[in-house]
């Protein structure tokens, strides 16, 4: 019992941004999308690319690159989205991850992830929680809960004017 | 482990809430006739219920509690005190501190602390007050056992056949088999209660005592009572039967009810006896019986339709073989009818997170699955078939299943508007005590049915105008004596069907709604001008402004007016309308027009550019084609003729901010919402598209005019236009 448990929290999902690995714990993530249509919502914030209707709920869509502060992808370029499960303070929170590519499903075991280094200030280094190897590779493991709580704070203030009640 | 402990739990709460739900309308009952032993009985079973399963899940607090409560409603129920308004008073406080202790079982919070405490002391002190005769009087029949010589009493049970038990599946003939046991018995019929349950009476002489008689009917405790009538058999008194009326309660003429006596007698006589009939489950011995009297198809086509549990009663009644066929059937129709409104009645009683569904809709769902499977399997081999036209008929069929899941669907979601009730009759209750008004609620057409979550999120809205009736509509006892009017004020809601819609109608016969009080308060508060000009109706729509009020002095009760701001924005995200129409004097109504179920809706797809909307079929008053040049010459006003009327128009591509240009020719779609007209400019119109709403989430929530959408046939999604906010989006840029 306890080693599937260990052995999933282990285990991470990498992913290709911008021509570097990234990974997310697969527990976290529900599903991985390719061709999926994105419908653009007006007015909402850049990173905010749309909605996907995924299970039967509209499930927002965010472009990772943006997030992390990295250049913006050509509209030709491919891309994939994974579909995280989210928990917040309040409850759970579905949202669709815009990556260039899907790699692999890998285990890392815990004593092999290392704190981040400093990093340039332009790229969000806050949203990783460790750098692992894997492979002679390193890989930048995302804190997937972070990513989006930071996101709950800035559309918060962003539209508390108009929620005061 | 935990998670399984939590889910019972749980589910202690719910049926807690059910429990104490169900307790407040009979002390609702017992406030306009506090002798009504049916209803004392009922407030002890509660308690003695929810002690007994409070204890079993660990809510020690509520145990303790329920108990003191339950032995003081044991001194009522024994006459040893009487039920006096105090006491009513206590026990409505202590259902509101029942429903804090489901939520706060530790006691963590200090006020729940303190007024347990007091609770507790209170409840004491009226036990204290204890009367030591017997009020003789007061009671009909008296407790005391006595029997004659041979230890023989007849006992009057009357027996409440309710919805509960039919659902509970106790088997009647079984109970009555241990009556048979026990001596000798007569059934008699005494009609119906208000909720429409049967009642039946039976006579029982017997020398077991009562404690025998409470154990055949222990699984039913709660709907039965049990008094002595008489010291001795009755039975042998030949007067019992001309008398036997006068044992009774209900009006039926005596004939009547001789019959359906010797009828049931008789067919106890002729098949009562064969034991084995009554080991069997009731159904079957229903059968038997409709075999016996020669009309097993009807019948039996009825009873598949019937909901589980339902036969158990008609046992009795349909195997009278006296009986004609024809009245065989009415009967058992009657019953099966009958049973039908217990169990959507029953809906009101379920917690918020279950629904109970009548059973000929999950008959009919069964159904459309079976129909579904069989078109599986025409598609399977029309695929293989050379030509197309198996797949286009299955292509038909399809359509047609899935408007009958649909409605099957939606049908199941409805729920009568009198699950919110009783919570306004506690409400009104509470309220009128508070303010020092007598005031009369009456009810009309609560059997009209709405979504599910429409009624769930009307109870709020329909609350608050029903509080501001009572605090600033019905005017105090002396002011309405120098009207002229009743002393007693008068709330009436009501709920009815028209066209598509659902009206729910909250009216008070008070002061009624002054415009010109109003007029002035609104160019006081500087809402309007005092040039303004403005109709009746008009102003009667300023009290739906926020920060409005017109109590001269601020009550608890309704507060400072930030209430009707909240409660038109609260039925406007349920897509409904409210209107207020008053007379100085007469009093006020106010209406609101709701769909009848939000989940799907018809709406019309519009496109400009690459973007989709919806616009709901209901506020779509008609269409145009309008040259592009025409509309942009408009723009510096953002108004357009229509039927010689300036009216204001918005286009999609400006108020979305989308790229490109307009076609040269443009849709002009005339909107029509809460009486104002406005237009929607669109680059094309789609059709018509069967909306499956589903909310935006809360990223996008600083969107007010989208906050919903539906999934088109390729994958992409079309965004429903909220009509309300894009009207409001018109004034605001227009200001």
């Amino acid at each position: 019992m306890n080693d599937i448990t260990n052995q999933v929290e282990d285990t991470y999902l990498s992913f290709l941004v911008n021509d570097e690995l990234y990974a997310v714990n697969v527990g976290k993530a529900l599903e991985v999308h390719e061709r999926q249509v994105i419908t653009r919502v007006p007015n909402a914030p850049e990173y905010l690319k749309g909605i996907i209707s995924f299970r039967g709920e509209l499930v927002p869509v965010i472009e990772t690159r943006l997030k992390l502060g990295l250049p913006e992808r050509d509209d030709s370029d491919a891309f994939v989205i994974i579909v995280l499960e989210l928990s917040t303070d309040e409850d759970r929170l579905i949202i669709g991850a815009i990556v260039d590519r899907v790699k692999d499903v890998i285990i890392i075991p815990r004593e092999n992830i290392k704190p981040v280094p400093k990093m340039k200030s332009s790229f969000n280094a806050q949203f990783l929680q460790g750098i692992a190897q894997y492979n002679q590779e390193f890989l930048m493991l995302l804190n997937v809960d972070k990513v989006f709580s930071e996101e709950e704070i800035s559309i918060l203030s962003d539209s508390l004017d108009l929620v005061k009640e | 482990m935990d998670d399984f402990l939590a889910q019972f739990r749980n589910k202690f709460i719910e049926d807690a809430l059910d429990l104490l739900h169900q307790l407040e309308s009979d002390l609702l009952e017992l406030e306009t006739n506090p002798k009504s032993k049916d209803h004392i009985e009922a407030v002890f079973r509660v308690m003695h219920t929810l002690k007994g399963s409070a204890g079993m899940y660990g809510f020690g607090y509520i145990e303790e509690y329920t108990h003191h409560l339950e032995t003081l409603y044991d001194l009522i129920r024994i006459n040893k005190l009487l039920l006096s308004g105090e006491i009513l008073d206590l026990t409505f406080q202590s259902v509101d501190h029942l429903q804090n202790l489901l939520k706060d079982d530790e006691l963590a919070q200090e006020n729940n602390q303190y007024k347990h405490k007091w609770l507790m002391e209170q409840v004491s002190e009226q036990m204290n007050r204890e009367v030591s005769e017997v009020l003789s009087e007061e009671v009909l029949i008296s407790d005391e056992e006595e029997t004659d010589e041979q230890g023989v009493a007849t006992y009057y049970i009357k027996f409440i056949v309710s919805e509960g038990l039919l659902l509970r599946g106790i088997k009647l003939p079984n109970i009555f088999s241990e009556l048979a046991e026990l001596g000798q018995y007569e059934l008699v019929d005494s009609g119906t209660n208000e909720e429409e349950d049967e009642i039946w009476g039976i006579y029982l002489a017997t020398d077991q005592g009562k404690d025998a008689i409470e154990d055949a009917f222990m699984f039913v405790m709660d709907e039965c009572s049990i008094h002595q009538v008489s010291p001795f058999n009755l039975f042998e008194k030949e007067i019992f039967l001309e008398n036997s009326e006068h044992f009774q309660t209900e009006n039926t003429p005596p004939n009547e009810r001789l019959t359906i006596l010797e009828a049931v007698e008789k067919s106890y006589q002729s098949q009562g006896e064969d034991a084995s009939l009554f080991e069997e489950e009731p159904q079957e011995g229903l059968k038997d019986a409709v075999i016996a009297t020669e009309e097993a198809v009807p019948l039996e086509e009825v009873l598949i339709n019937a909901p589980e549990g339902i036969e158990k009663p008609s046992v009795e009644e349909a195997v009278t073989p006296d009986m004609t066929k024809d009245e065989n059937i009415r009967k058992l129709q009657e019953v099966l009818e009958e049973n039908q409104n217990l169990i959507n009645l029953n809906l009101d009683k379920q917690a918020a997170s279950r629904i109970s569904v009548d059973a000929k809709k999950l008959d009919i769902l069964m159904y459309l699955v079976t129909e579904l499977v069989s078109v599986q399997s025409q598609f399977e081999s029309g695929m293989n078939a050379e030509d197309m036209s198996t797949i286009e008929e299955v292509y038909h069929q399809i359509t047609k299943l899935t408007r009958q899941f649909r409605d099957n669907a939606l049908e199941m979601r409805l729920v009568p508007v009198y699950d919110v009730v009783v919570r306004f009759k506690r409400l009104i209750r509470d309220l009128s005590k508070h303010l020092g008004k007598e005031v009369e609620f009456i009810t009309q057409g609560m059997e009209t049915e709405l979504d599910k979550n429409t009624i769930d999120k009307l109870a709020e809205p329909l609350m608050h105008i029903i509080r501001n009736c009572l605090d600033h509509g019905i005017e105090p006892a002396e002011e309405r004596q120098r009207k002229n009017k009743p002393e007693k004020g008068l709330i009436k809601l009501t709920a009815f069907h028209s066209g598509n819609y659902v009206f729910i109608q909250v009216q008070d016969d008070g002061a009624g709604i002054n415009p010109e009080i109003i007029r002035n308060k609104a160019i006081e508060k500087g809402l309007i001008q005092a040039s303004d000009k403005l109709s009746e109706k008009e102003i009667y729509e300023l009290i739906f402004q926020p920060g409005f009020s017109t109590a001269n002095t601020i009550t608890e009760v309704s507060g400072r007016g930030v209430g009707m701001d909240v409660v038109k924005k609260k039925i406007m995200e349920i897509r409904g309308e409210v209107e207020v129409n008053s007379e100085i004097d007469l009093g006020t109504s106010f209406t609101i027009k709701l769909h009848q179920t939000i989940a799907i809706l018809d709406t019309m797809l519009v496109q400009s550019e690459d973007m989709h909307c919806l616009v709901p079929i209901a506020d779509i008053q008609t269409c145009m084609f309008l040259p592009a040049n025409e509309i942009e010459a408009r723009n510096h006003t953002n108004t357009l003729m229509y039927n010689n009327e300036l009216i204001p128009f918005v286009n999609l591509r400006e108020q979305f901010h989308l790229k490109g240009t307009n076609p040269e020719e443009v849709r002009v779609i005339i909107l029509h919402k809460q009486g104002e007209k406005f237009a929607l400019v669109v680059d094309k119109i789609i059709g018509n598209h069967q909306a499956v709403l589903k909310p935006l989430g809360k990223l996008f929530r600083h969107e007010k005019i989208i906050t919903s959408a539906s999934r088109l046939g390729d994958g992409g999604l079309a965004f429903m236009l909220d009509i309300n906010a894009l009207n409001q989006a018109i004034g605001q840029k227009a200001s």
